[in-house]
């Protein structure tokens, strides 16, 4: 309570504090949010650019709207008029003048007519009218429906592209909230920003001019009429102006407070074992609260900041329009205007305003739509997974080798440093060390989910740099410690990495990973459809999906994150066995803990602080009186063989 | 991609499975009127408001609609009886009953009969009468504000309505009786919708003076020179310029005039203009408020709700419903209230219309027909495609959750592009669902155009005919009355009767259109109502305690659980006692994971029960048994925070202390100092820049935290190296038998579950549990079951010990 009354303090530097800190929440992929004209102006550039993959659909609608209007203007007054003058005041069609040329012949046409005869003219086209324009109308809305969304369609799935094409270290600081965010609401702002710059200013410059024109024309003899009109863009641009990058920055408060928020809702929902678990309810329903309001209470700011300029605006105009009440009143006060010249003036006055007030206005709404822009542009430019790769590896022959390999974590932390050792074909290598040693991101580095900051990570003596990322990967299986599955069917999730394996194939790698037994007895077997969260099966069942998964894809280098961790002895043994079958023509890459599967490795690498303290045969190791790796079997095995 | 969407189209059809057809369709008027009502809830705080009374501050809970809780407002009837009395007798407003009086003071009459029922009677007596003082009130301000001309009726009305709401927000009881009574007041406050719509109220008139007074001043007296009224005159302090006086105004005359009437129009703007943002703040405060209290139930909800449910749903489309479904429940205040307008609006002009000729009134009333043909047409459509849309935009929510979820997984097997092509997939599919409703609304646009034209172009060309024959209107003798002179039909009264007859066509589709939104936001509360409707699988039974110290035991009797048709556990008992580890051991799926959620009561057992100290685990209320059960998983989630939040997670009141402790016992402090800000680091998404050993520990500490009576340890440990995991689980022994008690963290004896695979972890347990196939196999201490011969925890050890031999020594001797 008192940390909420320290914020009513009404305090811009504090709201900017505030909101900074909003941004750090909202993602920490994306810091650089800080917007200036410039940004701004590129920002709503390239969001006009992506125009050009829909220009024709653009061009139609625009033509087709445009016709239309100018057809009802040029049309529908006259039937009123035709209407009044020649039935309900029943002049006829000769004595009447003021028609336009184009009409003189349908005024031929109805010379002489009865007033049932002209009746029936004017219904027949109304009816005529009527039902074009709302066929029109009809058309073009499901028209500009496609045209929108093919925009936004374009927009993300280019955007989702980019978010997957991140690279792992990036992905950890990106919540996914804030992606799903990004991609179904930022999105949308661009075929807005689209109309807003292309459209709109066409037709609001237009009416202006036409407006100024015709007034000008009217009243050449004061020019204190067009002055005013003038005069008011400048004021408005003068008033909106100060307030530009204010309004920027409480629209993208809002983003980031709701993206936030967003990020707590898929955190809380997705983790839902959790919170039941450990009894956090109180907890999250407070982080949930709290979020909430929070992306509330900037939608309120912002909302205020627009509602003060708006008022501005419109001070602006009513200022204006007194200034120049006051020169018009006067003018027909002391008889050079006639009350029926106020009228009109006033009137002129207000269709040359308008489009100003409109343009002002578009240029206010485009400072929140540049908050969204720059979020949507901020992932499509993310560095995506750098694929520096020009060559295309051949089947892997010889094998791995780290050549004084290092990696540091893009916030400085040091994982690795100087690590070498090599990995042969029909090897089974096995990565040993305490938690933390750097072992998962020692691994990271074969299929290059990170790329090495300190020397070189060869294959067959070539660079993984150097190798296309498909061509890399399509020849490493990774089981990750954490097995995450994808919503679709148990069937379909084991042959994720080879989607044209077949049932038995499905099957065998199931029943040597310990699953199939467990799998068949559940109702719908194989075509159980698994969620991403899912509670269907426990943390080990879900390793064996991923073991499963990594011994079925057909690949040179096969590498398990603590395979063994959850699995019981049997299972153990089983996924042992297989393994030793499958290395003959593969490399098998093994980080474990369990002692019973270390042992079997050709090769182990004991790391430990990021540093390669020993490596060798599991017997030359242990030969090593006082060596690391000696010390952790035997505390291991003292452990497990203690009666 | 540009080109995936066609120009125009519906594009392939909505996969079966996630389309519905009409013939699906739940809804009716009813159905979807119900749907809008149960905003009710939600709004109602916002009208009601909250009490405060002297000395007790401000209640938490809303207000009652009426009166309660024995207090009551006696002194409102003949206070309102005074005022309504008051205002004619002392001569402020005429006290006359002729036009357009009769209008004013019928309603005013009918307030001050009301407001007796609504101060002394009950029940329903009471509502009833309290709905009908509303409409009164209304109905005499609006009088007073349209029919009756000049302020001080308004502000009669005004008075008159606010003694009204004096009772409503001033309520008094006496407590105790003769000597010692006392008089207790209260007050209504926080009745926010209320305050917000008397000063729109308010604004309203200050437009009103604009538009009307100052427009009629500027035409006729500025710029034509004509005189003022009387008694505009005298208001304006110039009693010269009345039509009593002069002719005509003079140029500087109107020039002054003018002057005054600009200083009246800044009068009126500036206080607008300063207030206007503020009351739109307001207004956004107040609808935000109702969407809060509406997506904490649904968050409540969703936490109340069984894992069973959770395993089925999809992340994305709890987002969907929290973020667009219930935000519509602001809307219904809108549409209500616009579609009560149209109505009224509708049915005022219709009766002018006839008034000037009846066959008019019948044609307009014609058009109403082909409306609901219309309407019975659309609604079921809108309906029906609004919610395909709504589920096909939550599953393309749910799509891009899940693939960014396993975005590992997608990278590691190369398999993005699959995970593209499945978005661009379904973000299509939402699009052509999207698509399909916008059709049907083009359908309502474009037919109902046709209806208002069709029938507008009917009754134009009626009154332009009978304008040119000049026929004497219908009822023109009321017409005068209203103030109107249209004797026969001429231009005049053909431009006034087109307009008011177009508006009355206009209104009704009006209706349609308003009511056609309606069903697009019931179908949205429909998706967040279906979840507050849910019933929870895991409840509080009537009567359930809270969770005491627990000191005997915890006993399984015959439990079993199955999901759906698979049976997970069938007849498993045991019993754990205080100060005992017993550790669950068995095959992977062999229902270890499922045994301790129902100890969490995470599911309730279908057979059987789980006592704790002889009362069963449902006798408890939840809340109260899972704060005294702490829990570290082997996926273990983290979050979004600082380590030190994630560790204080399930333990917000734990001290600095506690979390030190639980970071030493943990082994936390071994990488801890190691990160950037120590404990203070905020982790990434899901705790990403740990490893999982790390991260593990973490989950340990945040179990340690809660100091509560039982610990349950699902394979936490699991990725830790064998040193660091013997440290901490020697750490643990000893905390849970109660002997680290100097540093704060409460000593006692708990009772810890454990299932890993570890056997050097499983040695030290005082009790096994193998479970196989849903059973409890074998049971007891480690050299018990070692004992059996052919036993299976002796071949799951065996194997284990093997396995490492084997390794040692045939890789050792090679």
């Amino acid at each position: 309570m008192p940390e909420e009354r320290k914020r009513l303090r009404l305090s811009l530097r504090a709201l900017r504090e505030d909101e900074k800190a909003l941004d750090e929440r909202a993602s920490l992929a994306d810091l650089e949010t800080d917007i200036d004209y410039r940004r701004t102006f590129r920002i709503i550039g390239r969001s006009v650019l992506f125009v050009r993959y829909v220009w024709l659909r653009y061009a139609i609608s625009f033509a087709s709207h445009w016709l239309r209007e100018n057809l009802a203007i040029v049309l529908a007054p006259w039937v009123g008029k035709i209407l009044i003058d020649h039935v309900v005041l029943g002049a006829s069609v000769e004595d009447v003048t003021g028609y336009p040329s184009f009409l003189v012949p349908v005024l031929e046409m109805l010379e002489g007519a009865s007033v049932g005869g002209i009746l029936f003219w004017v219904v027949l086209f109304s009816v005529v009218g009527l039902v074009a324009s709302l066929a029109h109308g009809y058309v073009m809305a499901l028209f500009d429906t496609r045209l929108t969304q093919s925009v936004v369609h374009l927009v993300r799935c280019r955007l989702f592209g980019s978010v997957q094409a991140l690279p792992m270290t990036r992905l950890d600081d990106q919540p996914i909230g804030d992606s799903v965010y990004r991609v179904v609401n930022d999105t949308g702002v661009i075929p807005g920003v689209i109309t807003t710059v292309l459209v709109q200013p066409v037709s609001a410059v237009s009416a202006f001019a036409v407006a100024l024109f015709t007034l000008l024309s009217a009243y050449p003899d004061s020019p204190a009429v067009a002055v005013f009109a003038v005069g008011a863009l400048p004021l408005y641009v003068l008033v909106i102006v100060p307030f530009s990058r204010m309004l920027r920055r409480r629209s993208q408060a809002v983003i980031a407070a709701q993206s936030a928020f967003t990020s707590n809702i898929e955190e809380g929902m997705d983790n839902m074992l959790a919170v039941q678990a450990l009894g956090a309810k109180a907890t999250e329903r407070e982080r949930f609260r709290k979020d909430s309001a929070e992306s509330f209470k900037r939608i309120r700011f912002s909302g205020l900041a627009f509602d003060v300029v708006g008022t501005l605006l419109e001070i602006a105009t009513q200022v204006l329009l007194w200034g120049f009440t006051v020169y018009v009143v006067a003018q027909v006060v002391f008889g050079d205007f006639s009350p029926g010249d106020f009228v009109v003036v006033i009137g002129y006055f207000a269709l040359m305003r308008d489009p100003a007030e409109k343009l002002a206005y578009l240029w206010i709404g485009l400072q929140g739509d540049a908050a969204k822009a720059r979020r949507v542009f901020a992932m499509l430019d993310a560095p995506p997974e750098t694929d520096t790769g020009h060559f295309a590896l051949p089947p892997i022959e010889e094998g791995v080798s780290f050549r004084q390999v290092g990696f540091v974590y893009p916030d400085g932390r040091r994982a690795l440093d100087d690590v070498t050792f090599d990995a042969r074909m029909g090897q089974i290598v096995a990565i040993v060390g305490p938690t933390g040693a750097g072992k998962t991101t020692l691994a990271y580095l074969i299929p290059r989910y990170h790329a090495a900051s300190e020397g070189q990570v060869l294959i067959d003596g070539r660079d993984v740099a150097d190798t296309t990322l498909e061509s890399l990967r399509g020849q490493t299986g990774y089981v990750f410690q954490e097995t995450d599955t994808v919503n679709e069917s148990i069937f379909e999730n084991i042959r994720l990495g080879k989607p044209d394996a077949t049932r038995e194939e499905v099957e065998q790698a199931a029943r040597t990973a310990g699953i199939h037994d467990f799998i068949v007895s559940t109702p719908d077997g194989y075509d159980t459809k698994l969620g991403t969260s899912s509670s269907k099966l426990s943390a080990g069942q879900k390793q064996r999906v991923g073991i499963a998964r990594g011994l079925l894809k057909d690949s040179r280098i096969l590498i398990f994150d603590e395979p063994t961790s959850a699995l019981d002895p049997q299972t153990e043994e089983r996924l042992v066995n297989a393994l030793h079958e499958a290395v003959k023509n593969r490399i098998v890459i093994i980080i474990a803990h369990r002692l019973s599967t270390v042992a079997l490795a050709d090769r182990v690498v004991f790391l430990d602080d990021g540093r390669v303290v020993e490596q060798g045969t599991h017997a030359e190791l242990m030969d090593r009186e006082g060596g690391n790796y000696r010390r952790f079997v035997e505390l291991q095995a003292s452990h497990a063989t203690a009666p | 991609m540009a080109k995936a969407l066609p120009y125009l189209g519906a594009g392939a059809p909505i996969p079966a499975g996630r389309d519905l057809s009409e013939a699906d369709d739940r809804g009716s008027i009813r159905a979807v009127l119900y749907l809008l009502l149960r905003s009710w809830p939600y709004i109602r705080p916002q009208i009601y408001g909250r009490w405060w009374a002297p000395g007790q501050g401000i209640e938490d809970r809303t207000a009652e609609a009426v009166a309660g809780r024995g207090f009551g407002f006696a002194y409102m009837p003949p206070l309102v009886a005074a005022v309504a009395l008051g205002g004619p007798y002392l001569g402020y407003v005429p006290a006359t009953l002729e036009y357009p009086f009769n209008l004013l003071y019928a309603p005013i009459l009918a307030m001050a009969l009301c407001a007796w029922p609504v101060a002394l009677a009950k029940g329903r007596i009471q509502k009833v009468s309290a709905l009908a003082l509303l409409v009164f009130g209304v109905a005499a301000n609006a009088a007073a504000n349209t029919y009756v001309e000049g302020a001080a009726d308004g502000w009669y009305a005004g008075v008159v309505t606010g003694a009204c709401m004096l009772g409503w927000l001033l309520q008094f009881r006496v407590d105790g009786l003769g000597e010692g009574a006392r008089i207790r007041c209260r007050v209504r406050l926080a009745s926010h919708l209320v305050y917000w719509y008397g000063i729109t109220a308010i604004q309203g008139v200050f437009w009103l003076v604009l538009g009307l007074v100052l427009a009629d001043l500027l035409n006729q007296s500025i710029l034509q020179s004509d005189p003022l009224t009387a008694s505009r005159a005298e208001l304006f302090g110039e009693p010269e310029m009345s039509g009593e006086v002069t002719e005509q105004l003079s140029q500087d005359q109107r020039m002054i005039l003018f002057w005054k009437v600009v200083l009246i129009e800044i009068a009126v703007f500036v206080p607008l203009w300063l207030t206007g943002p503020l009351v739109d703040y307001y207004r956004t405060w107040i609808m935000q408020n109702i969407e809060q209290d509406l997506r904490l139930a649904l968050a409540d909800s969703w936490q109340r709700l069984s894992l069973r449910y959770h395993g089925e749903h999809r992340t994305g489309d709890s987002i969907f419903r929290i973020q667009v479904d219930a935000s519509e429940v602001t809307g219904v205040l809108y549409v209500l209230l616009a579609i009560s307008r149209s109505v009224v609006v509708c049915v005022f002009l219709l009766t002018l219309v006839t008034l000037l000729s009846p066959w008019l009134g019948l044609v307009a009333i014609g058009g109403i027909f082909p409306a609901l043909v219309l309407a019975n047409w659309a609604m079921r459509r809108i309906r029906t495609r609004n919610l395909v849309m709504r589920m096909a935009n939550a599953d393309l929510m749910s799509r891009i959750q899940e693939a960014f979820r396993t975005v590992r997984i997608n990278k590691g097997y190369g398999v993005e592009k699959q995970s593209q092509a499945r978005f661009e997939s379904d973000s299509t599919v939402a699009f052509n669902a999207d698509y399909r409703q916008t059709r049907v609304f083009a359908v309502v646009f474009a037919a109902q155009g046709f209806i208002i034209g069709a029938f507008v172009l009917c009754g134009t060309m009626l009154m332009a005919l009978w304008a040119n024959q000049e026929r004497p209107t219908f009822a023109n003798e009321l017409i005068a009355l209203a103030g109107f002179s249209f004797v026969v039909w001429n231009l005049t009264a053909y431009r006034w009767a087109e307009e008011k007859f177009r508006e009355a066509t206009g209104a009704f589709p009006n209706v349609i259109e308003a009511w056609a939104k309606a069903q697009t936001m019931a179908m949205g509360l429909r998706r967040a109502f279906d979840i507050l409707d849910m019933e929870p699988e895991v409840q509080d039974r009537a009567g359930a305690g809270p969770f005491g110290a627990f000191s005997r035991e915890i006993r399984f009797e015959d439990v079993a659980f199955a999901y759906g048709d698979r049976a997970v556990l069938d007849g498993v008992s045991f019993a754990a006692r205080p100060g005992t580890v017993t550790a669950i051991v068995g095959p992977t799926g062999a229902g270890k994971t499922t045994l301790l959620n129902l100890l969490l009561r995470l599911y309730d057992p279908d057979r059987g029960s789980i006592l704790v100290d002889g009362r069963d685990l449902r006798d408890y209320r939840l809340d109260s048994l899972r704060a005294n059960i702490a829990v570290a998983l082997q996926e273990d989630v983290l979050f979004r925070l600082s380590v030190r939040d994630n560790i204080r997670y399930a333990a917000q009141e734990a001290s600095d202390e506690s979390v030190a402790e639980a970071v030493r016992l943990a082994c936390v402090d071994d990488f801890v100092d190691g990160l950037p800000q120590g404990l203070d680091t905020v982790l990434g998404d899901r705790g990403g820049r740990l490893s999982t050993g790390q991260r593990q520990r973490i989950s340990i500490a945040r179990a340690i935290v809660r100091d509560t009576p039982i610990l349950v340890l699902d394979e936490p440990t699991s990725a830790l190296d064998a040193e660091t995991e013997a440290r901490v689980l020697s750490n643990l022994a000893q905390w849970s038998a109660g002997h680290v008690g100097e540093t704060g963290i409460r000593t006692g004896a708990r009772a810890v579950f454990l299932v890993t695979h570890r056997i050097s972890t499983i040695r030290r347990a005082d009790n096994i549990l193998y479970l196989d196939g849903g059973r409890i196999v074998e049971s007891g201490s480690h050299e018990t079951l070692m004992g059996i011969t052919d036993g299976r925890y002796r071949a799951f050890v065996e194997s284990e010990a093997k396995l490492i031999a084997a390794g040692t020594d045939e890789r050792g001797d090679a």
